[in-house]
């Protein structure tokens, strides 16, 4: 059936509408198909763009979801692979009317839902007066008996709660599922509006988008006063934390997204400790009370002491803590029991009863078997039902009953009747289809896919509030009955028309835009595990800059492009010799004719750029290329320790601490992956050294955005101690590495990759030496590359933490012990020497030895003040719980 | 009527220190029809701990107690003087088919009707839970248990040949199951301890829609003259409970294949073991730990009340 009207006839061409499913975009008016009127506006404004333009929009969106780092399935994938999330360049459109009858039906059910909760977890009169079955409580395994009776403040059980819609053919709205322990979704709904916005600016102002960021500034505010009842004795503002399971969490983007957007620290269960009934965050400065948790643990895993005792993302004594009224936890512990499907049979009857309404939206025809006169139904037609299970720990998946062999239908209807109570059959519902871009061909066209809707109504001061939209799902294919983000489907932003706020706030359509409530909290101390990861993230970004720095060196040395008189290209390898030694082998070979390359790639050993030679002839087998290439190819091979394998470190503990990474700087980061995978590229020298030279690019911006942007806090002082901890040795080595070895190439090399060849020039007319070339790299106080200058800033920043004065002194001897080395005339002497080739390498006199001795000197003590942070301030085994029981 | 003196004591000694340690204690005998708890005692060592007292959803008396000092020793000493009145029972032959009690929970469970006080009770012991699931080994286990529960066969003594099939076909044996083991597993292995045994027993009777509850308690340490010494005296116990209609709650121990009658000391019950673990907790810290547990019940008028438990599991 072709589509007709206004709109670019190459756009609609394969875009069909089916008489068997509403379809979102087209509706038939006698023979013809037309556009319905709220879609009209929208496709005129795209009718005005080219293809071209369309799929420059495209690029557009693409670029973003890739650089705000948009994932879902984060990390648990155990290869590492990301997903990035699917997101259409259309929008989803609802007009103004259709949306307000969504909007009151949904708080309505999240009204009731609430009430629900309040009578389960307190009289129980529902159950007693058989409006509940009594069956569908007990079973189910999300009934989590030590709260009944637990308080709730303000009576409120459910503060955000998500529900899943679908249109069937006659255009009405149907409720398929309900989401009430921890719904996902609000976040990438935010996350969708900035992306497409941004694409689609045009369109999105001249259409009068109802924004949606009033929806999460009434969620916090409402947090905030929910707060227990002492809350306030202290002084502070209320302390507010996302609970998250941690980055392996499929929906780990959306924790870390929400914390930072809402202004809330994002913890871990081993960041929360129990005393007193009271619930406390570990931080730096010792304990804080934490008094709001948004949770996105799943009810039964947030206490091992009182729930599962197999848990260790929970918070020992939670619950005690819940009970006691000491914390709010939202949504309250045990609302998971309202998802099962068996529920919503009863919703109408039980509209009445607590809410004296007609249930505004219906769910969809659901009988649950352990009622006689439903089973009996349910069996008659069980070939048109999906049958689910009642109880989630059952944990089947829903059978498509029309699908089953004769047989096993029969085994199906046998197990009903043996076990009633775990059984939901539930009608099949033919859900509506809406236009999307296809991804295939380049021309521009769209086609039709199922869509579902999962709409958001949250807690705000004023009563329950809908997010103007929520998150509409994709079906992957054009006949996919599921619609999931977990079975590979894709995802719309929704836009609801008729825009009815203020201009000011409607302005605010991009995340980053939520605005700060009116008071703040004191500022927080970090947590240590939030500690530990900066320290590691500065270290490993440095290891890094090293690796970039050092590999250009060694691979421009290689190759012959560096070095002057005493260097010479290497030999290629053999053509076709039979067994590859790999690349330190072969580059071992070029190196024993030039002393300087020896001594750096002895120095890329010391630090683990690349492994030794019996590692790297392990690793994936490199084809006999020449050395220089071989050497490259190892630099970007995770598998090495070089670039390629720190840029992988930086980035997992960047997205550990995601929530504290600023929209921009999460960027950089995103770039800097390009460089964390093997590319084909590098088996040409000039390639391997250009993207070398674009790695150093984007590390230069990551560490001037840390310079430029970083507020001066707790992690910004961990991040900056890492680096210098790692640069401090990386120079130790350097300088024990390239001092002592004969010939000016050395000298040059060691300016070179401390990037001080422009300093030393510009103040040394006569030429290289070694002496005021060590002078620089050791004891210039002006150069951010000299050891002076790492101990210094490290004594500053220690000083500066909580409690360690005490971690300074060692560094203040240790500058102490460097200052007085007296790099005089028989040190340079012997050096000179050994430069001129008087005398060999490591024959050097006590001068040199002294050097040596206090170089290493000073990489142990980097090693020391690591243990010692690592004592003082993170994370330890004996923070870990395990849980006993006696018989 | 027998009044019992117990001594109940549970040491845990880590590996290395516990910073803080979290716990939840099923230690004082509940009251109940035919029992009465005279006094109680609960001591804690290294001492300085945080306590509360409790009733849990079931009706039992818990504690719950915090350590937050460091320590490496956890010992925790329970004194109990109950008195045990035997309890009369039901003629077997003479208790109501079972189908009825299955019918019973069936109609009392599904809604419509208000609910009656005794189902919103026993309602909550005839669904799987957290140690009892009943997925695709309770097709097995019912087919098991309906041997014993032929059509129209009384519940009682239903109940009771159950009890005696299971002490028949499954071998006691400490070493062969731990606090964790699955009861499929045991189904399959046929052999076990007393936990594994109620757990088991109490599947096959949900699984036939029936109600059943998991008793913790303990037994008398050295039997009257002439009686032969019981399985599991020297530790805590745990039988089984199932619900009849007219009746109310009946208890049985399959591990001993007997009605418990006087020498069965109730402490707590629940719809598993993991609702009423004796002691339960969370530490930080401490490495490895072992732990001992001994438990006497000696009658009172026969001596003193015991200082210390003489035997150790």
């Amino acid at each position: 059936m072709q589509v007709q009207l206004q709109s670019p006839p190459e756009l609609l061409a394969a875009y069909a509408a089916r008489p068997d499913r509403y379809d979102e975009l087209c509706q038939r008016i006698g023979s013809v198909v037309v556009v319905r009127p709220h879609w009209r506006e929208f496709f005129r404004g795209l009718a005005a763009l080219s293809a071209g333009e369309l799929a420059a929009r495209r690029a557009t969106l693409r670029r973003q979801i890739h650089e705000n780092g948009i994932t879902y399935n984060v990390y648990a994938d155990p290869r590492g692979f990301e997903r990035p999330w699917e997101l259409d360049l259309l929008p989803y459109i609802l007009p103004a009317a259709e949306w307000a009858q969504i909007e009151a039906a949904v708080i309505q059910r999240a009204t009731l839902f609430n009430r629900i909760l309040a009578d389960l977890y307190g009289e129980q009169t529902l159950l007693q007066q058989g409006l509940i079955p009594p069956a569908l409580i007990y079973g189910h395994s999300g009934f989590l008996r030590p709260l009944v009776g637990a308080k709730q403040p303000g009576d409120l059980f459910l503060h955000l709660y998500a529900v899943d819609l679908a249109r069937s053919p006659d255009g009405r709205w149907w409720v398929v599922a309900d989401r009430t322990q921890a719904p996902s979704g609000a976040g990438y709904a935010l996350e969708n509006r900035g992306v497409v916005a941004r694409a689609l600016p045009e369109l999105y102002r001249a259409a009068g988008v109802q924004p949606l960021v009033p929806f999460f500034e009434g969620f916090r505010d409402s947090l905030a006063a929910l707060a227990p009842a002492d809350a306030a004795e202290g002084g502070d503002e209320p302390l507010i934390v996302v609970l998250t399971p941690g980055p392996y969490n499929e929906t780990y983007f959306e924790h870390a997204f929400l914390a930072r957007e809402m202004g809330f620290p994002l913890v871990e269960g081993q960041d929360l400790t129990v005393r007193d009934e009271k619930v406390f965050l570990r931080t730096l400065d010792g304990l804080r009370r934490v008094h709001v948790i948004l949770r996105r643990v799943d009810d039964s895993w947030c206490d091992p002491l009182e729930l599962r005792d197999d848990s260790a993302l929970g918070v020992a004594g939670l619950v005690a803590a819940v009970r006691a009224g000491k914390v709010t936890v939202a949504n309250a512990l045990g609302s998971g029991i309202l998802e099962t499907g068996a529920l919503l049979g009863y919703l109408p009857r039980l509209a009445e009863h607590l809410l004296g309404q007609n249930l505004k939206m219906p769910s969809v025809a659901t009988w649950w078997c352990g009622e006689p006169a439903a089973c009996d139904y349910a069996l008659k037609h069980l070939r048109e039902l999906v049958l689910k299970p009642a109880y989630p720990t059952l944990g089947q998946r829903p059978v498509f009953c029309r699908d089953l062999p004769a047989e096993e239908l029969d085994a199906l209807a046998a197990s009903i009747v043996a076990r009633p109570f775990d059984f939901v059959a539930q009608e099949m519902v033919n859900i509506s289809q809406a236009p999307v871009l296809a991804t295939e061909d380049a021309s521009a066209s769209l086609v039709a896919r199922n869509i579902g809707l999962r709409v958001f109504v949250a807690a705000s001061p004023d009563g329950f509030r809908a997010m103007p939209g929520g998150l509409t799902r994709v079906a992957s294919g054009p006949d996919t009955r599921i619609v999931s983000m977990q079975h590979g489907g894709g995802s719309k932003d929704a836009w609801v028309l008729g825009e009815r706020v203020p201009p000011r706030a409607a302005a605010r359509i991009v995340p980053g835009l939520i605005a700060p409530p009116e008071r703040r909290a004191r500022a927080l101390s970090l947590s240590s595990r939030v500690a530990e990861n900066f320290f590691w993230l500065g270290r490993y970004s440095e290891r890094a800059d090293t690796a970039v720095r050092l590999g250009r060196e060694t691979l421009a040395r290689l190759g012959g492009l560096a070095g002057g008189a005493d260097a010479a290209p290497a030999e290629a390898a053999e053509p076709g010799s039979r067994l590859s030694p790999g690349a330190m082998a072969l580059a071992a070979a070029a190196a024993e004719r030039d002393p300087t390359l020896a001594s750096l790639l002895g120095l890329c050993r010391r630090i683990g750029i690349v492994l030794t030679p019996a590692d790297a002839a392990a690793s994936p087998p490199l084809r006999a290329l020449a050395p220089a290439e071989n050497f490259a190819h190892a630099l970007f091979d995770p598998a090495c320790g070089g670039v390629a394998a720190n840029l992988r470190l930086v980035l997992r503990l960047a997205g550990q601490v995601r929530d504290r990474l600023s929209p921009d700087s999460w960027r950089i980061y995103n770039r800097l992956s390009e460089f964390a995978t093997l590319a084909d590229s590098t088996s040409c020298l000039g390639d391997a050294l250009d993207r070398l030279d674009e790695a150093m690019l984007s590390l230069v911006t990551l560490s001037g955005f840390v310079i430029e942007s970083m507020p001066r806090d707790a992690a910004w002082r961990f991040l900056s101690i890492g680096r210098r901890v790692e640069r401090l040795q990386f120079l130790s080595a350097a300088l024990a590495a390239l001092l002592p070895t004969p010939g000016t190439g050395a000298l040059q090399a060691l300016l070179a990759v401390t990037d001080a060849e422009l300093r030393y020039r510009s103040r040394h007319a006569r030429g290289l030496a070694p002496q005021p070339v060590a002078e620089m790299v050791m004891l210039d106080g002006d150069n951010p590359r000299a050891l002076r200058y790492q101990l210094e800033s490290l004594i500053e920043h220690a000083a500066a933490l909580p409690g360690g004065a005490g971690l300074a002194t060692p560094l203040q001897h240790r500058l102490e012990a460097l200052s007085s080395l007296s790099l005089c005339d028989c040190l340079v002497r012997e050096l000179a020497g050994a430069k001129q080739g008087r005398a060999k390498a490591g024959a050097t006199g006590s001068h040199c030895e002294l050097l040596q001795q206090a170089l290493a000197e000073t990489w142990a003590c980097g090693n020391r003040l690591a243990d010692a942070l690592s004592q003082r301030y993170f994370t330890h085994l004996d923070t870990r719980s395990q849980a006993t029981a006696s018989r | 009527m027998p009044l019992y003196d117990i001594a109940h004591d549970t040491i845990y000694r880590y590996d290395s220190a516990v910073m803080l340690s979290q716990q939840l204690a099923h230690l004082r005998p509940r009251d109940c029809a035919g029992q009465h708890c005279l006094a109680h005692t609960l001591t804690i060592e290294p001492g300085e701990e945080r306590r509360r007292e409790r009733i849990d959803f079931f009706g039992n008396p818990v504690t719950a107690f915090s350590l937050q000092a460091p320590h490496d020793t956890l010992a925790v000493h329970a004194r109990s003087r109950v008195r045990v009145r035997p309890s009369t029972w039901p003629e077997p032959a003479d208790s109501a088919p079972w189908e009825l009690a299955r019918e019973h929970l069936r109609k009392g469970l599904s809604g419509h009707a208000p609910l009656q006080d005794d189902a919103r009770d026993v309602g909550q012991y005839r669904f799987a839970s957290p140690f009892i699931p009943l997925g695709d080994p309770s097709a097995r286990l019912g087919d098991y248990a309906l041997r014993s529960f032929r059509p129209g066969r009384p519940m009682v003594e239903a109940l009771l040949d159950l009890a005696s099939r299971i002490h028949a076909d499954f071998r006691f044996d400490p070493a062969a199951t731990s606090v964790a083991t699955p009861v499929a597993e045991v189904f399959e292995r046929r052999c076990g301890v007393c936990q594994d045994f109620s757990h088991l027993m109490i599947a096959c009777l949900r699984a036939i829609g029936l109600a059943a509850r998991y008793v913790s308690g303990y037994l008398l340490t050295e039997p009257p003259p002439g009686q032969p010494r019981l399985i599991g005296a020297d530790a805590s116990h745990a039988w089984v409970a199932a619900w009849c209609p007219g009746v109310g709650w009946v208890d049985v121990d399959p591990t001993n294949d007997m009605r418990p009658d006087g020498a069965h000391v109730t402490l707590a019950w629940g719809r598993d073991y993991g609702d009423v673990c004796p002691l339960r907790g969370v530490i930080l810290g401490g490495g490895g730990h072992r732990v001992d547990v001994a438990v006497t019940v000696t009658p009172v008028g026969s001596g003193a009340l015991p200082q210390h438990a003489a035997r150790e599991r």
